[in-house]
């Protein structure tokens, strides 16, 4: 399984070609150009999402960063120009996104409770903010989704420029080095000299200040923010990444997979949308997908060791 | 000898990782007996104990209790069988008492109720057979190594084991620890238990073995009654030819400036040390396994942090933060656990021989990927690493080409200071004499080289003088000239040179 | 007791005591009463998730389960309406069992990590949950008073009610505790989240350990479903156990479960359930609003995780002197 990523594509094509031929509505290419403003802003979440899971961490709270970044910025920003609003946006995002990983690294705790418990807090706060009301967006905010760039929403260039861009820094900066390095064995990346905690931190940072960029997007598309949106989303961002090839015990993933993963994603659910699924069920489906594919992973990494032994590993340190 | 086998092997093939580890084993283990199996590093000791154990599954090949085949499914299984496997590291659970680490799994049961006042019973009465200070009731977690290893008898006594496997588990006690130990295993014999050690250190076998068996490279090359053998014999079925043990000489006619100097350092596991390492000089640092030189090491390279004491580097005090920092003096180091401290097993041989010069081949974090393929192709050739190509898994490779992986990937920091943790352990005699030319002409290019290590004809070989470190103080000094392995042992030990 | 349930007992009384002095009617019948009821639904479910974080797991897909089991008890009143009260309770515990056990196999078997398993069977339960009710709710019509009663009466000692739901829970609470000290099952439990491999070595089987633990979770969570109909006296698929994750991993967190494995005891968890369920009722008696629970029950988590990880240091430093 040297290219996980081949997976995705096809099934991208498949599930495709599968909803072409089922639904008259998915056969509206402008549609579906146009559609990918939603889904966009998942995407920023699942490229900072691949950095954290290669580092073999995981990040449950970004949908309450989202949440409570959507929130924050309309009332700090106030009626100041668009690059003040995504510019508070990218910090929020960031600071969230830096306290779990600081909590994570300084004290030495598993991503997944850590970030269970930031999870309810991020938006534990933005509940207690906003109680019942929301936070109007200024105007001269709204209607980024509405944009366009060579024929495409801004929000889906903006995803693809960071895809670019992370991707890069992923595959061809030390930073992602170090990253690939910490998730496959962090005490040899001490050894080694890699500033562990500090890479660590940083792969946090920036997934915040992307779910910032995704928050502003997203406010700027609603006009509004409340705290009980996006529910699920994490989930959404974490089976992208996870069905794009990037191993769930890090070391090993691509930023060209979790597109991929993306263009899947984008195709199963606004193929659902067009065929009127439920809100409710498409989550499950998503939740399916998400087993699934770690599963098939599973699978494919044992069906291509499979004459090793399982290697026992007699540790006494827990 | 004419006791009838109760464990044998016949034809036993093991593989592990795909490679070969054990070929054709025939073995016999007889009751009454003292079973020494031995054999260099990586020769397969550990691992025909650990099938035995039930650990691991042959290949093929049989093996054969009390006269019947029987296939070993797991390590319960084996206990089942009345084979215990004593570890080097004690298998511990550090959150329960004794009586629940002996029994558990199978604590004695009152109406399907586990009896905790009969497992604290039984376990008292083994602890005394032991001759043993703790108790029952202590937390198994606050006890010493040698106590836990203790434990670990008592859990094989409770089990009524009638095969008893020590897997080097003299490493980590003390000579009076290993003596007590040496006369459970002579009262184990007397009640007819079929006893198998694992070790290879020589006296142990000379000690208490009846029998010997060498292993070479995975396949058995002897078995020998001690009492038809000498120590130098044993030596050369183990290595297949008499040990070169020619010292491999400076080209320089003295050492250059001082460039590592520790004064009084305290920190956790050593105290009191001092020690200097000069340019062109290779220093070894022997001692015991546990007699803190791979502490000291981890301090020096700022892993951890020594509580008081000064480190000096050209002169300059230091405190080194972490291991950043120590590579931005112009250290490096090759740690001892290779396999937990030093290889990205799933990772590229590319990246695992580069990894600690990305940031010296970046401009502005980016990389030169160009630059950081040419420099890991030319420390792997200059050290004859055989490989298929740089994107294959460095975890495909065996251990001395891992291990010149590592070693490579230090050098190409072009470090002023290189510490070396058990460089050549598990790496086969022909590499290891080309680690020790190879370390000799980074020595003589102006380098310092601090290395520890437990074998000692490696130090006599390399080094240019040595320290010899003894629950954790430096108990002695001397050039490797003077020194002779009965010297180092002696003070390692905790007596006078 | 150890020093962690005697501290968290003393939180409770200095949050009781603090609450009586800002408000003199906290300590009022009617408070004890809304704090008690609170408690069994969480104590059941928590029961469950204390050997799941013993061995180093986790099941975020517990609300989900509380849900299923009370819609499909729900929906099976609908067609059945005589059933006994035991009868609901052992089909809602048959019927999380069934969805423990698929978690333990998707975590034991397949090999899957269990934050991915569960965080997936959440929303994979929650589906199932709209598919057996159709989308629709459980009105309180169909749930029967016998059923409801249990909630609401009980034991009465001078106005406050000890309801028979909280007995059972505690009763549930009780039996876990003889278990963890006298099964084999527990022992090993223990002993794998101590050591995991070296358990495997000493002949404990990790699969039957951790699908025990995940089946056992399952179960607590299905015959919760049952006491939240109970409690509630309706549901709807949407909300039913929604969230609910968060209250039971925090008590068991907060009740001195040790997440790096091994230890841990019961009335710890009994405790730190009834430290949340205290928070829960001094927030409203205080008047601070519903909407800041979310962020207390964050808040309790990572504190208990802020406590293990200094404990963790404190004991580092005790050893290395």
């Amino acid at each position: 399984m040297k290219r996980p990523e081949w997976i995705p594509a096809i099934l991208s094509i498949a599930v495709f070609a599968l909803f072409w031929y089922l639904s008259k509505d998915f056969r509206d290419i402008p549609y579906l150009i146009s559609n990918t403003t939603i889904l966009a802003e998942t995407g920023l979440m699942a490229i900072g999402m691949t950095l954290i899971i290669i580092a073999g961490n995981i990040d449950l709270s970004v949908g309450s960063i989202l949440v409570l970044t959507a929130c924050l910025m309309p009332k700090l920003a106030g009626h100041a120009s668009a690059p003040v609003a995504i510019l508070i946006a990218v910090l929020l995002g960031a600071v969230m996104g830096g306290i779990n990983g600081i909590i994570i690294t300084k004290a030495k705790l598993p991503s997944f409770l850590v970030t269970l418990a930031t999870m309810a807090i991020y938006r534990g706060i933005a509940k207690a903010m906003l109680q019942a009301d929301s936070a109007e967006v200024a105007p001269n905010v709204k209607g980024l989704d509405r944009l366009s760039l060579l024929g495409m929403p801004y929000p889906l260039v903006i995803f693809l420029v960071f895809a670019l861009v992370i991707g890069l820094v992923l595959h061809r900066k030390v930073l992602g080095r170090w990253l690939f390095g910490i998730g496959t064995n962090s005490e040899a990346a001490r050894y080694a000299g890699f500033p562990v905690d500090r890479a660590t931190i940083t792969a946090f940072a920036v997934s915040g200040a992307l779910i910032g960029i995704a928050a502003f997007c997203m406010d700027s598309r609603l006009g509004v923010a409340r705290p009980d949106m996006a529910p699920g989303i994490e989930l959404q961002a974490i089976t992208i990444v996870v069905a794009g090839g990037t191993a769930i015990s890090g070391g090993k993933g691509t930023m060209v997979g979790t597109l991929l993963s993306w263009l899947l994603m984008y195709f199963v659910t606004t193929g659902m949308g067009v065929m009127n699924i439920k809100a409710e069920y498409q989550l499950t489906i998503i939740g399916l997908i998400l087993i699934v594919s770690v599963f098939g992973q599973q699978v494919a990494t044992s069906i291509a060791s499979h004459r090793l032994p399982k290697p026992t590993k007699l540790s006494t340190k827990p | 000898m004419a006791a009838p086998a109760l464990v044998r092997t016949e034809n036993l093939n093991v593989e592990l990782g795909g490679l070969p580890i054990l070929k054709g084993i025939d073995f016999e283990l007889r009751a009454g007996e003292v079973h020494a199996i031995t054999g260099e590093n990586g020769a397969g000791k550990s691992t025909l104990a650990k099938v035995i154990a039930g650990i691991y599954q042959p290949a093929s090949g049989s093996i054969f209790l009390d006269g019947a085949a029987v296939t070993i499914k797991s390590p319960g299984d084996a206990i089942a069988k009345g084979i215990a496997l004593i570890h080097q590291e004690p298998l511990i659970f550090p959150d329960l008492d004794v009586a629940s680490n002996i029994f558990v799994g199978r604590m004695p049961r009152k109406a399907t109720m586990v009896d905790h006042a009969e497992a604290r019973r039984r376990a008292d009465i083994i602890l005394k057979q032991l001759g043993v200070s703790f108790d029952a009731r202590s937390d198994v977690g606050r006890l010493s190594i040698a106590e836990q290893q203790m434990v670990e008898l008592a859990t094989a006594m409770s089990e009524d084991a009638i095969v008893w496997i020590f897997d080097e588990t003299t490493a980590s006690l003390t000579p009076k620890e290993v003596a007590e130990l040496f006369l459970i295993i002579q009262e184990l014999k007397a009640k007819g238990c079929a006893i198998a050690i694992v070790t290879h250190h020589l006296d142990e076998v000379f000690e208490i073995a009846d029998t010997v068996t060498v292993l070479r490279d995975g396949t058995k090359v002897a078995e020998r009654a001690i009492h038809d053998l000498t120590q130098p014999e044993l030596v050369s079925l183990m290595v297949g030819r008499e040990i070169e043990q020619q010292h491999i000489k400076s080209a320089h006619a003295s050492p250059g400036a001082v460039m590592l100097s520790v004064e009084n350092l305290v920190g956790p596991g050593y105290q009191g040390v001092s020690i200097e390492v000069r340019e062109r000089e290779i220093v070894g640092l022997a001692g015991l396994v546990g007699a803190g030189r791979t502490e000291l090491a981890r301090s020096l390279f700022g892993i951890t942090h020594p509580s008081s004491g000064v480190v000096k580097v050209d002169g300059n005090a230091i405190h080194v933060k972490n291991p950043q920092h120590a590579q931005a003096l112009g250290f490096a180091m090759v740690p001892e656990d290779r396999q937990q401290h030093g290889l990205f097993p799933n990772l590229d041989i590319g990246y695992n021989a580069s990894a600690t010069i990305l940031r010296a081949n970046s401009t502005v974090g980016w990389l030169n990927q160009g630059k950081l393929r040419q420099a890991a192709l030319s420390i792997l050739e200059s050290f004859r690493t055989v490989y298929r190509n740089l994107a294959q898994p460095v975890s495909q490779l065996s251990g001395g080409n891992q291990q010149k992986t590592v070693i490579g990937r230090c050098l190409l920091q072009n470090p002023k200071l290189l510490i070396l943790d058990e460089p050549t352990r598990g790496v086969d005699v022909g590499a290891r004499r080309e680690v020790h030319q190879f370390l000799r002409k980074q020595a003589d290019d102006g380098k310092a080289i601090l290395m520890i290590s437990s074998d000692l004809p490696e130090l006599l070989t390399v080094t240019d003088r040595i320290y010899v470190m003894h629950q954790g103080r430096i108990v002695g000094q001397m050039p490797t000239g003077e020194a002779t392995e009965e010297k180092i042992m002696a003070l390692a030990f905790g007596g006078k040179a | 007791m150890k020093w962690r349930e005697l501290g968290l007992l003393a939180v409770v009384i200095v949050l009781c005591v603090a609450c009586t002095m800002k408000d003199r009617n906290f300590i009022d019948p009617h408070n004890i009463d809304s704090i008690l009821l609170w408690m069994p639904l969480l104590l059941t479910a928590a029961i469950g998730q204390f050997p799941v974080i013993v061995i180093r797991g986790i099941d975020i897909s517990i609300g989900s389960i509380i849900g299923l089991s009370a819609i499909a008890v729900g929906v099976l009143l609908k067609s059945h309406p005589d059933l006994g009260v035991p009868m609901l309770f052992a089909i809602g515990a048959t019927i999380g069992l069934i969805l423990g056990i698929l978690n333990g196999a998707l975590i034991t078997y397949a090999k899957i990590p269990a934050v991915v398993t569960t965080i997936g069977t959440l929303t994979l339960f929650r589906g199932l949950t709209y598919m057996v009710c159709g989308g629709d709710q459980i009105d309180a019509s169909l749930v029967p008073d016998r059923l409801t009663v249990l909630a609401h009466s009980g034991i009465t000692v001078r106005e406050v009610t000890v309801s028979w739901l909280l007995i059972f829970a505690l009763l549930l609470g009780i039996i876990t505790a003889l278990l963890a000290r006298f099964s084999q099952f527990f022992g090993n439990v223990f002993a794998y989240g101590s050591n995991p491999s070296a358990a495997y070595l000493r002949g404990i089987s990790p699969n039957k350990v951790q699908m025990a633990c995940y089946a056992l979770s399952g179960l607590t969570g299905g015959i919760a479903g049952v006491m939240f109909l109970s409690r509630f006296g309706n549901a709807s698929p949407a909300s039913a156990g929604s969230g609910f994750e968060l209250l039971v991993i925090a008590s068991v967190a907060i009740g001195g479960v040790k997440i790096t494995g091994g230890s841990g005891s019961t009335l710890g968890v009994v405790l730190g359930c009834a430290l949340l369920a205290v928070i829960n009722v001094a927030l409203v008696v205080l008047k601070v609003p519903a909407d800041y629970q979310t962020l207390v029950y964050g808040l309790t988590i990572l504190i208990a995780l802020l406590i293990d990880a200094l404990s963790r240091g404190v004991k580092k430093q005790g050893a290395a002197a």
